[in-house]
Order: C-alpha cells, then sequence, then structure tokens
C-alpha cells in the first residue's frame, strides 16, 4: 500500500480508512471440510461475527476483502483457489483457518496440499482442529489490528511506518510521565538519603565482591572453583 | 413437469459436446459455490432454465482416509473417522470401533453401550439439524439455520462435557469408550433437549403448512421405490420413498433392540417428504434417548480384556503384567485376530458400513467406508433431469452430501 | 463342501453354479463367497433375479490389494448386497490377477454400480469390461498412478497448480 507517511492529515485520513476498513469486513467463506462447522457456529447467533463488523458473507469474489479457506485444500482444489483468490480486488487478506490450511492438518498424504501458504500468501493462520469460535474471533481481531497498522508490526526486523510512528508516540508519553528533572538526580547525587540503603539488596558501597553463589551448595564436581583449584 | 421418455441409461449429459445447436447452454455450478455443502461439480446442461442433463464431478475433498488408515495403526484411525461424516461424529466413531469389536468377537459393557446410544443420537440430531436448517436457508427462510444452529450450540457443549470436544470427539474405543458420562449430565441433557423440541415446534409452525415453502420443495426431486433400490440409497432418502428400512432396525446392533422408537417413512420421496421424515426423526432421537437415560445401567465403560484396554495404573506400575500389556498396546498397537467384517450402521445420512481387513498383525490391510452420500450424488442427474435450475437448490439441500463423507 | 452345512444362499449358488464357487465361509456371522471370474455376471443376475434370494441393492462395491500379505492373486474386488424383503446379507468375493486385472461390469443390473466402479478404477486400477463411462472420479485426470495400491507410496504428491517457496518449514517426517 503506497500512501504517503508524511504530513498530518495523511496520517489521520490513514487511520480513518483503515479504521472503516477493518471494521466493515466482506468476507468470502471458501468453505470446504469440518471447519465449515466451526466457521458456521462462529457466524451464528450464539458467537455473532457480526458484531466485529464482518458480518456478510458476499459468495462473490469481486466483491470481497477476506478470503476465510475453511477446510482441508486438495490438489485438485488448489486451482480454484487460487484463481478465486487472483480475482479479488486490492486491498485483500487471506486466513488460514484450521490446521488443514494452515499446513495440511494431520493428512500428508498424495492428495492434501500442505498449506495454502504454498500457493497464495497469507495474513493469519487460526490454529486448531477445528478452531473454537473463540479463536476465530482472537483471529479476526488480530487481522483488525494489522489492518489498522497495514501490515503486521515487524517485519525482517523492521517496523512499519505506522507502527514506528505509534512507538514513537508512546516513548514521548512515557518520558513525559517518568522522567526525572536534573535537578532532583544532582540532589539525589550529593545528597543521598539514608534510608535507601534499608533497601534489600541495595549497597551505597562502590567496591563490590564478587561471591560466587554456588560455593557451599552441591554442585556437580566439575563446576566448583575450589576443587578446580586444589587440585592445581 | 417431467421430461418425457426421460431415459434411466443416459444419466450423462444426452447432449454430445460440440453440438452448433445453440438452444443447449452448458453451464458448471462449480465447486466454490455458497458452500454449506461441501465442494461438488455440476456441469448441466439447460435449454432456458430447464436441465437437460447433468455431470456431477466429486472428489474435491478427497484426503485419502483409507490409504491414511492402512499407514496408521487400528486406534490411530479413530480420529481419522471423525472427520468423516463431519457433523455426526460420534456415529462414525461408534460405527468404527463396533466393527473393530466384531472382528475381536467381543462386546462393550452394557453401561458404554447405552452411553453410545444417547451419544450418538445426540450426534444424529445434530445432523439433521444442520441439514434442515441450510437447505431451509437456501431456500430463503435464513431464519430457521439461525434458530437450529442455536440449538446445536445447546447440544454440543453437553458433547463438549463428556467428550472434550464439540466437533471432532475421538470418543469410542475397542471395547468401551474413552471417558464417562459425568453426573449432572442426564439432567441437564433433559433440559436441552426440551428447549431443542421447542426450537423444532416453532419450526415447524412457520415452515411445514407454509405455502411459499411447499411450493419450493413439493414434487421436486422425487424418486420411486424402485429406483432408490437400485441406487443403493439408504437412511432419510429411503425412508421418505416409503420403504422403512433402517439399520436400526433390520440389522440391529448395540442395545437398540430393547429401545421402542418408531421409523417414519413417507410417501413420494420428493423434497418436502425428506424434511418431513428428517424432523420426525429428530423426535424420535429425543424419544430414544429419553429412554436409554431412564434404562442406564451402572457399570464400567471399558472392557478389561487383557490386550484391549490399558491397565490400571497401580497395575502398570505395580506389576511386571501390567507393565508388559501397557508396553505392548502402546509400541505395537491393538492387533485384532486376522479376518474380515462388514458392520452396517444407522449414520445420520444413511448406512454407514465399515468393512475391515486384518491379518493378525498390528497393520490394517484395509479400511473401507461405505459412503451414504455417494449414492446420492451419483443419483443427482436423475433426479434433476426435467426440472428447473432453481430446484437444484432444494434437492441438492435434501440429499444432505457431506464432503468428508462423499470423498473420504 | 457339504450342501447341508452351508448357510442358505451359500447353498443355493453352490446348487445352481457347481463350479462357480471355489471358497465359501462364515467369519462372524458374514455370509461369503468367493466366486470363479468367468460366472461372476452370471450370479450376479441370479442374485437379483431369483425369487429365493432376491438381492435389490448392492451395498458396496471394493477392492482390496494383497502384496504384503505376498498373497496370490493379488486383488480380491469384495461385493456386498442387500436383500431388504428376505433380510439378508451377502459377500461376494473374486480374486484377479495383477497382469489380467479386468472384470465384468455389473452397472446394468443395479444402478448405484457406475461410480462405484469408477472409484475402484481410479484407486486401483482394475478395469471393468462394457462400463460406459469408466474414467476417474476420486482424483483430477492428470494424476499418474493408482494411489490405493500397496506400491504407490502415500506421501508421493503430483501437484498440478504452481506452489511457491515458503521460507522456514520444518519437513516432519512420518515414522511409525
Amino acid at each position: 500500500m503506497t500512501t504517503n507517511y508524511d504530513g498530518f492529515l495523511t496520517t489521520t485520513f490513514d487511520n480513518v480508512v483503515n479504521w472503516s476498513r477493518k471494521f466493515s469486513l466482506f468476507q468470502y467463506p471458501f468453505v470446504t471440510a469440518c471447519c465449515g462447522m466451526e466457521y458456521m457456529a462462529a457466524a451464528c447467533s450464539h458467537y455473532d461475527i457480526s458484531r466485529f463488523g464482518a458480518e456478510i458473507p458476499r459468495f462473490s469474489p469481486r466483491q470481497c476483502d477476506v478470503l476465510w479457506v475453511v477446510g482441508t485444500i486438495t490438489h485438485k482444489m488448489a486451482p480454484i483457489l487460487k484463481t478465486v483468490y487472483e480475482q479479488m480486488a486490492e486491498p485483500k487478506w487471506v486466513i488460514a483457518f484450521g490446521a488443514c490450511a494452515s499446513s495440511g492438518g494431520f493428512y500428508q498424504n498424495y492428495s492434501v496440499l500442505q498449506g495454502i501458504d504454498r500457493l497464495i500468501p497469507v495474513d493469519i493462520y487460526i490454529a486448531g482442529c477445528p478452531p473454537r469460535p473463540e479463536a476465530v474471533l482472537d483471529g479476526l481481531m488480530e487481522l483488525q489490528e494489522r489492518i489498522q497498522d497495514d501490515g503486521p508490526k515487524v517485519k525482517n526486523g523492521m517496523l512499519n511506518p505506522q507502527a514506528m510512528r505509534h512507538q514513537e508516540q508512546k516513548k514521548d508519553q512515557l518520558e513525559k510521565y517518568f522522567r526525572i528533572p536534573d535537578k532532583e538526580i544532582l540532589e539525589n547525587t550529593q545528597n543521598p538519603k539514608s534510608n535507601r540503603s534499608a533497601m534489600p539488596g541495595y549497597s551505597n558501597s562502590t567496591d563490590h565482591v564478587v561471591v560466587n553463589p554456588r560455593i557451599g551448595y552441591n554442585t556437580p564436581k566439575g563446576f566448583r572453583e575450589e576443587d578446580a583449584l586444589k587440585e592445581s | 413437469m417431467s421430461l418425457a421418455g426421460r431415459q434411466l441409461d443416459t444419466l450423462v449429459t444426452p447432449v454430445p459436446k460440440g453440438d452448433p445447436d445453440t438452444s443447449i447452454m452448458e453451464i458448471e455450478i462449480g465447486p466454490a459455490h455458497p458452500a454449506m455443502h461441501g465442494i461438488v461439480r455440476f456441469t448441466t446442461q439447460l435449454d432456458g432454465e430447464l436441465i437437460v442433463g447433468m455431470d456431477p464431478e466429486i472428489g474435491y475433498l478427497h484426503r485419502g482416509f483409507e490409504k491414511e488408515s492402512e499407514n496408521s495403526k487400528w486406534i490411530q484411525v479413530i480420529p481419522y473417522t471423525d472427520r468423516l461424516n463431519y457433523v455426526s461424529p460420534l456415529l462414525n466413531n461408534i460405527g468404527y470401533s463396533m466393527a473393530v469389536e466384531k472382528l475381536y468377537g467381543i462386546e462393550a459393557p452394557r453401561r458404554a453401550e447405552f452411553t453410545r446410544v444417547i451419544m450418538g443420537e445426540i450426534s444424529r440430531i445434530t445432523d439433521h439439524l444442520t441439514c434442515v436448517g441450510a437447505a431451509a436457508m437456501e431456500v430463503g427462510a435464513f431464519t430457521f439455520f439461525l434458530w437450529f444452529i442455536k440449538a446445536r450450540e445447546y447440544l454440543w457443549e453437553l458433547v463438549e462435557e463428556v467428550t472434550g470436544a464439540r466437533l471432532t470427539t475421538n470418543w469410542t474405543r475397542f471395547g468401551g469408550n474413552a471417558t464417562d458420562i459425568p453426573d449432572g449430565f442426564l439432567d441437564a441433557l433433559q433440559e436441552r433437549l426440551n428447549k431443542v423440541k421447542e426450537i423444532i415446534a416453532e419450526c415447524d409452525n412457520l415452515l411445514t403448512r407454509n405455502k411459499i415453502f411447499i411450493d419450493r420443495v413439493k414434487d421436486v426431486g422425487a424418486i420411486s421405490k424402485e429406483d432408490a433400490i437400485s441406487f443403493g440409497f439408504t437412511g432419510p432418502m429411503l425412508r421418505a420413498c416409503g420403504v422403512p428400512y433402517d439399520v436400526r432396525r433390520a440389522d440391529p446392533y448395540s442395545v437398540y433392540d430393547e429401545i421402542d422408537f418408531e421409523v417414519p417413512i413417507g410417501s413420494t420421496g420428493d423434497c418436502y417428504d425428506r424434511y418431513l421424515v428428517r424432523m420426525e426423526e429428530i423426535r424420535q432421537s429425543i424419544s430414544i434417548i429419553e429412554q436409554a437415560s431412564d434404562m442406564m445401567p451402572v457399570g464400567p465403560i471399558m472392557t478389561n480384556e487383557r490386550m484391549l484396554n490399558y491397565p490400571d495404573k497401580k497395575d502398570v506400575y505395580g506389576n511386571i503384567e501390567g507393565l508388559i500389556d501397557h508396553f505392548k498396546l502402546v509400541m505395537e498397537g491393538h492387533q485384532p485376530p486376522a479376518g474380515e467384517v462388514y458392520l452396517p450402521t444407522e449414520g445420520g445420512n444413511g448406512e454407514i458400513g465399515f468393512y475391515l481387513v486384518s491379518d493378525g498383525s498390528g497393520d490394517p490391510v484395509r479400511v473401507r467406508m461405505r459412503p451414504a452420500c455417494f449414492n446420492y450424488v451419483e443419483a443427482m442427474p436423475f433426479l434433476t433431469v426435467g426440472h428447473y435450475v432453481a430446484d437444484i437448490v432444494p434437492i441438492f439441500g435434501s440429499v444432505n452430501m457431506i464432503g468428508g463423507e462423499l470423498d473420504r | 463342501m457339504k450342501l447341508e452345512t452351508l448357510p442358505e444362499t451359500s447353498a443355493l449358488i453352490s446348487e445352481c453354479f457347481p463350479d462357480a464357487v471355489l471358497e465359501t465361509h462364515e467369519h462372524r456371522g458374514d455370509e461369503t463367497l468367493v466366486i470363479d471370474k468367468s460366472k461372476f455376471l452370471k450370479v450376479c443376475e441370479f442374485l437379483r433375479d431369483d425369487s429365493r434370494c432376491n438381492f435389490e441393492m448392492m451395498v458396496d462395491l471394493t477392492a482390496v490389494d494383497r502384496l504384503e500379505q505376498d498373497v496370490k492373486p493379488r486383488f480380491e474386488m469384495v461385493y456386498h448386497f442387500k436383500s431388504l424383503s428376505l433380510s439378508k446379507r451377502l459377500r461376494l468375493k473374486v480374486h484377479l490377477e495383477e497382469e489380467d486385472s479386468n472384470i465384468d461390469s455389473i452397472h446394468h443390473l443395479w444402478k448405484a454400480v457406475n461410480w462405484y466402479e469408477r472409484e475402484c478404477y481410479d484407486m486401483y486400477g482394475i478395469i471393468f469390461n462394457n462400463h460406459p463411462d469408466l474414467r476417474r472420479i476420486m482424483m483430477y485426470d492428470q494424476f499418474e498412478g493408482h494411489p490405493l495400491r500397496k506400491d504407490y507410496p502415500m506421501d508421493r504428491q503430483q501437484p498440478i497448480s504452481e506452489l511457491r517457496e515458503v521460507e522456514e518449514r520444518n519437513e516432519y517426517e512420518r515414522s511409525l
């Protein structure tokens, strides 16, 4: 997503756009197998996926944002999944629902594709066989966070621009509340409070003796420094 | 209306491909259609909206159940059987375990049999709820889907208390069950079943005499008795045609011969009769559960035979025989004697039979499940040719095709 | 084989087709007959049409590959029948050699047989003579080999779509 990350107006605009995207996800449930039952359970009134905004399953890929791959994908079905994925318009996300979609599940044989990420890029993996509806909703919430942050927070060791901004904002806030002013630090070093040495483990002295904590305990012979010193 | 001279032999498309007659249009109702039932491709040939030919293509969920079972031990096949007919997994578990017990030539204890009956009937109720709910939703009555899924949640919470999982239960073992029903389970079950009865009564009021629904499903997808038997129909599809064949009555297994229940049958074999048969079967299952709860005996839930059950922990750590038995059972697996059996049981969809071949070593030679809905999808051309495209939806909904059972 | 000790259907078949029945047993109560391949079609017609057996329903049709047991002939076709009116079940078996693995199709007797025979062909490679439409049903057409044979390795995949590279995948080996 190539949007300009500089400037106040564009970042707010990004935030608003992402907020609206994440709370109005149109799903394409590509349901094949037993996980479909838990998908139905998550979508119906008891566990209610529509309170997250993701109510409507639109059965046309052209109108959908999120491709839920629910259930086992076999090699016979793989070209169809690829066609459906390619028919979806950007921005689109993919959720691998269940163990079979994530990695082939416990079917490791001639006919099962070992995970749909061998075919299409996947954003969220929901583990379980089948996953409980609560896990489904957790996965959906994780996807919504990703949509808000324009991608996963950390990728290849680098933060994405939105997340970097977020982190800098947080650092500023923390410093503002917890920063100790220079005057106070000067005062504490010149006039140390005497009751500070009453804190356990705290010592005012500057020369600390390094003590091997293991001496006196039952340690294997190879680790006893004393014995090593004795032998030498 | 019906197509005159509908030939039974030409199940595959009657119009040859490449025909310049452009009034016949071939479309594919492809595998990724609003998938409440599963993935099947129907290659239909249409004259306007009238179906003149159809060719179903299956196998999109073929997960290699039989090959996987041949490379597992006997007990490791039980999780695979959960995923066969995944709306009624306990019935698959029970069918498979009873088939292996038939190979051994033993029977499970009485309490285990009664709990199996109760859990199996709960599974059957959830199967019919899902089927009727999804079929009603596709015809346009969306509310019933939500109500039936809510009813199913009541039952699944109870199933979770006993087996540990809502859907993939993995509950029966050879010679009994893994866990016992907890205290207070039967009372909670009775409460939930009363709620389910209320929901079904509400749906009955709204749907059974509803003119819109009847217009959609009456006289649609009808099949005669002889054709149904020749196609190998069993279960609710056959009973809707008027044949009172129920495996629980014809070849009684477990403790079904001690329980009194009726077998509902229809008359014409169309979608409306199948809907009525399924609704009545839910009520009959509730009655079976009530009778079995009253007759529930006290006793062990697992047989004590030597190489079938793990010994008690005090024996495993106490004496050498227990240790050896436990070790051999874990490392080598169960070793039923050589032979072959076929055990028919009544699954949610019809007769599911397990055909097992053993050669005395711990590895299965052949594990085969006779799929109930294979026959129904095979007969889909026969059910739909002569109807309109819009009729495929109620017909396929009443067929209750489950992908895990069809393709295994 | 004495006719008096055999169960009813086996006795009937042995009487009417004396040289067709090779073996018979009743392990765990399942009546089983092993039929010679050449007489198989006639026996099936008899089973369906004769009023003393009246098997209206063909329940299951499958095959067993006995390569690991080192038993010749390699394939064993297994048919299960059910008679609703007389409440009987029967299992019929036919042995097939590996080189000569074809058998007459019985699709004209019971309508259910069509797809079951296609599945058997797909999984085992057994050819059914006079079958109207013998093509693969479970696997895709580009698949080579017959998966349920014992010499087809379970893990051999033949993907038909292009797969992408996935980083950092741990390949776990199946071990039993």
